[in-house]
């Protein structure tokens, strides 16, 4: 869907970590990365049939073994855009999408322990919606 | 001209308390933005032997604009200002202005009203927040 490789087009303008769509790299040495996964997706349509405002939702998940990174690349994420972030109330052009609104909701930590044993390392992750309404 | 689908995000309402077109915005706008709601005064123009009645349209009250602010007493960019021309009742300039989509124009809005309402909220555990009301002056300018 074309707003799902704007999203990570626009992304990748201004971040370095790797952004996944639908999965986690097996190998996640490269970290923090942001992965995010599609949720409901709605196009209204007018009452003659035209296309009126879609809306798409996103879950995104932030992960990776130090905590200050994942927070810190979260922020840039979740910062409303008046404040310099990426997503939370941007408008504009978004490659060949006009989004007419972005609002991050749902903002939640969680920490994953390694099964392995005799090591405490797991991966911190935050997580958030994302809501576009383009 | 295609129909270009709008969102609220982005709308600003801005003031020129002198009543000239030197908008300021007003930066701490919460939610909303409603109105001008006009409203036709409409006159019956039926004779006695009309089945169904006939009407007419005469003057047209513009109505007024409602909105709710972030009340902070000394934020002279917006409390201060509204509450002033609260007290003067001076017939001040309003601009409102939506945000561009694509290439266009940025599209505003203005007209002319003077402030007839502030009522501040105040509640335990939530923003204190202050209704205001614009009473519109002349054409409401949709």
């Amino acid at each position: 869907m074309q707003i799902d490789i704007d999203l990570v087009t626009y992304l990748q303008e201004t971040i370095t970590s790797p952004i996944e769509q639908n999965k986690i790299a097996e190998d996640y040495t490269t970290n923090p990365a942001i992965m995010f996964v599609r949720r409901p997706s709605t196009q209204d349509l007018l009452l003659d049939g035209s296309p009126s405002i879609a809306e798409t939702e996103y879950d995104f998940e932030i992960y990776g073994i130090d905590i200050d990174a994942v927070e810190s690349l979260a922020d840039s994420l979740v910062k409303p855009v008046f404040s310099g972030g990426l997503l939370n109330g941007f408008q504009g052009v978004m490659g060949a999408t006009s989004v007419l609104a972005s609002f991050v909701s749902d903002q939640a930590d969680d920490y994953t322990p390694k099964v392995e044993q005799n090591t405490d390392e797991g991966l911190h992750v935050v997580s958030f919606t994302l809501r576009i309404l383009h | 001209m295609s129909l270009t689908k709008r969102v609220g995000l982005g709308v600003t309402l801005s003031c020129d308390p002198l009543g000239g077109v030197t908008y300021v915005v007003l930066g701490s706008i919460v939610d909303h933005i409603e109105g001008a709601d006009a409203k036709t005064t409409v006159f019956d123009s039926s004779l006695l032997g009309d089945k169904f009645t006939t009407k007419g349209g005469a003057q047209i009250d513009p109505g007024e604009v409602t909105f709710t602010i972030a009340y902070d007493p000394l934020d002279t960019a917006t409390t201060v200002v509204l509450t002033g021309l609260l007290a003067s009742s001076v017939i001040a300039g309003w601009e409102i202005e939506y945000p561009i989509i694509g290439a266009e124009v940025q599209q505003k809005k203005s007209f002319v009203g003077l402030v007839s309402g502030f009522k501040v909220s105040r509640k335990k555990g939530a923003m204190i927040t202050a209704d205001v009301t614009i009473s519109v002056s002349g054409n409401p300018g949709f």
